[in-house]
């Protein structure tokens, strides 16, 4: 093969790969999320101008010092250690409170809490070592070598993960426990959920832990956590609920209170109960998140995150071929007035469920309906093209199809119905 | 957008809307399906937002949004390229593998896309872009120019440095490893 034409196919191949990154592209709730965190941050008004000459001149001069210092100190420029020391219970082997690093070596008999950014707080019990992989504003890897590692995550916080040998811990919310003591990694959680990777040969490629369970190399299935660990985790160890239900029956079938576990007067927020339901959506697990998302409905009618939360429960009811249930939903999100930002893709995709059941009356009524209430949404491509297809799909529409394709062409002569557009435009003209 | 150059919150949040997919596909395609992207696009539209004085209408605004995304995009190549990210282990990938295919076509897809990942991040960010705004976008070395903000020509020989690098890597891979399917 020439080398040009070597060179062409690799270039495909590439072209094809990163368009195959793309996936489905910016979901709803991920959309939404990012607009929230930047109404957060757009408190400052815009710059009216580009930084002023002075300042640049400033900057200029404390960077060639910078440079300089290093230079001379022979050192590179690295990034800012992710950990912060915040408690050294013995004091005097190198460890003192305040420092930054990017590894913890404890020896024995002492242990250190560390502050990792925002995303949380870990505590290494000596002889231990943790070294920081990676740490962004939105994800923080760390990496256990040997000892124990006691970890409370911000439900605020974004991606957090452990490494312990062949198994890697993801978590968003909680605090739990990597030991590799033994070894071989342990995982035990107090609170929340965390998801376990294991690479390892022996037992599940995944597992997922939820509050009281634990999970050692080697086992097929999660257990109690072991008195041992839960001493370390700093919870008194819960009886095998097999074995406390065959003690005590229970009287009366009540659902399970969540509340139940945490201290009187000190609710599940609804940010730890909806990263709980995420969680368990990335985990594969839709029935608990379903039950999650639902509690965040049932208990936090007002919060805006029951809208996000509706939306949720609309799309695993889309992917369990339920759109009834779908539909019920979106109606009930369209009635969460504290955060109307949702309203918008839920009408979207209300039409996208009414077009994909074959209800055209009620999806036609509804795409219009859309495109008068949100007449710049990002949707409104999708819309009008689905109106066309609708339009279409009845014999001698034209008339009325015609002029659809006319404001598609017009509004999005470059969109990615356009090739069909103009084709069944040139149709109609026939 | 006038409006939002005059600080009117809710003109920006109506940009935000109309940009946010563009934005977030763009940055999907120059650094890669990593976990990082909701940060960069909050970035971007935060830098947007206190650069929109800046923006005197000389080219589109899509033109001028592409740019602050590119640079977002610089600041995290060069990022990666001291804590590289590990493809193998990135759960984002087996969202993007078709999941209703069998077990093997899927682990393929997943090889291959954790290949043609591995292989950008060994590139230089700039050659990376400019090579993936040619390449995936189809842009000439003249919109290349404008958004990278450098001349056609150095545009032009980022990407013919990066297209003979690929190639260069892809060759040593193949003579490393016998299976080299999609590549």
């Amino acid at each position: 093969m020439k080398a040009s034409e070597e060179s062409a196919k690799i270039v495909e191949s590439i072209r094809d790969a990163v368009v195959a990154t793309e996936g489905r592209g910016l979901d709803d709730v991920t959309r939404q999320r990012v607009h929230q965190r930047l109404v957060e941050h757009l408190d400052e008004p815009p710059r009216n101008n580009v930084w002023p000459v002075r300042t640049a001149a400033a900057a200029l001069l404390v960077a060639g010092l910078v440079g300089v210092v290093l230079w001379i100190g022979g050192r590179r420029a690295a990034p800012t250690p992710a950990l912060t020391l915040k408690h050294v219970s013995n004091q005097g082997h190198g460890l003192e409170v305040g420092t930054r690093t990017d590894e913890l070596r404890v020896p024995d008999g002492v242990s250190v809490k560390a502050k990792v950014g925002e995303q949380g707080e870990v505590e290494a019990i000596g002889p231990a070592r943790v070294a920081v992989d990676s740490a962004t504003p939105g994800a923080v890897t760390l990496r256990l070598e040997r000892g124990l590692l006691r970890a409370r995550v911000n439900p605020t916080g974004r991606r957090f993960e452990v490494r312990a040998a062949d198994v890697r811990v993801v978590v968003v919310g909680t605090h739990f426990l990597v030991d590799l003591r033994g070894g071989e990694p342990a995982v035990a959680v107090a609170e929340g959920v965390v998801t376990v990777l294991n690479k390892g040969s022996v037992g599940p490629r995944s597992i997922t832990l939820h509050e009281g369970q634990a999970w050692r190399t080697g086992q097929e299935a999660a257990g109690p956590v072991p008195p041992r660990l839960a001493a370390a985790l700093g919870v008194k160890p819960k009886p095998d609920p097999q074995e406390e239900a065959r003690r005590h029956p229970p009287v009366l079938s009540q659902p399970p209170d969540f509340r139940s576990s945490r201290p009187a007067g000190a609710p599940a927020p609804p940010e730890l109960l909806y990263r709980r339901a995420e969680a368990a959506l990335r985990s594969g697990d839709r029935t608990l998140a379903r039950a999650r998302l639902e509690q965040v409905v049932r208990r936090f009618p007002d919060d805006k995150l029951a809208a996000s939360a509706l939306y949720e429960l609309a799309q695993l009811a889309v992917r369990d071929g339920n759109p009834k249930l779908a539909q019920s939903f979106l109606r009930r999100l369209q009635r969460v007035r504290k955060d109307p930002s949702l309203h918008e893709p839920a009408h979207f995709l209300s039409c996208r469920i009414a077009v994909e059941s074959g209800a055209m009356k009620g999806a036609l009524e509804c795409l219009q309906r859309f495109r008068r209430s949100y007449p710049s949404s990002p949707h409104d491509e999708e819309a009008l093209y689905a109106l066309i297809r609708l339009r279409l799909s009845r014999p001698g529409s034209c008339s009325v199809a015609a002029p659809l394709c006319d404001e598609y062409l017009r509004r999005y002569p470059k969109g990615d119905f356009a090739r069909q557009v103009r084709r069944h435009r040139a149709e109609c003209s026939r | 957008l006038r409006r939002a150059q005059g600080g009117d919150q809710q003109a920006f949040h109506d940009l935000y809307q109309l940009h946010a997919d563009l934005v977030f596909r763009r940055l999907t395609r120059l650094v890669g399906p990593v976990p990082e992207r909701e940060d960069l696009m909050q970035e971007v539209f935060l830098r947007a937002y206190r650069g929109l004085g800046s923006f005197r209408g000389e080219s589109a605004f899509s033109t001028w949004l592409y740019r602050v995304v590119v640079n977002q995009a610089y600041n995290h190549l060069r990022w990666r390229r001291r804590h590289p990210h590990d493809w193998q282990a990135s759960p984002e990938l087996d969202r993007l593998v078709d999941e209703h295919s069998s077990p093997e076509t899927t682990a393929r897809q997943r090889q291959r896309l954790e290949r043609v990942l591995s292989l950008l991040d060994r590139l230089k960010p700039r050659k990376r872009v400019a090579f993936l705004l040619r390449v995936v976008d189809g842009l000439s070395m003249a919109e290349i120019a404008e958004i990278v903000d450098t001349t056609p020509a150095a545009a032009g020989q980022r990407v013919r440095h990066a297209q003979r690098e690929l190639q260069r890597l892809v060759e040593r891979e193949r003579r490393k490893w016998s299976d080299n399917e999609g590549l």
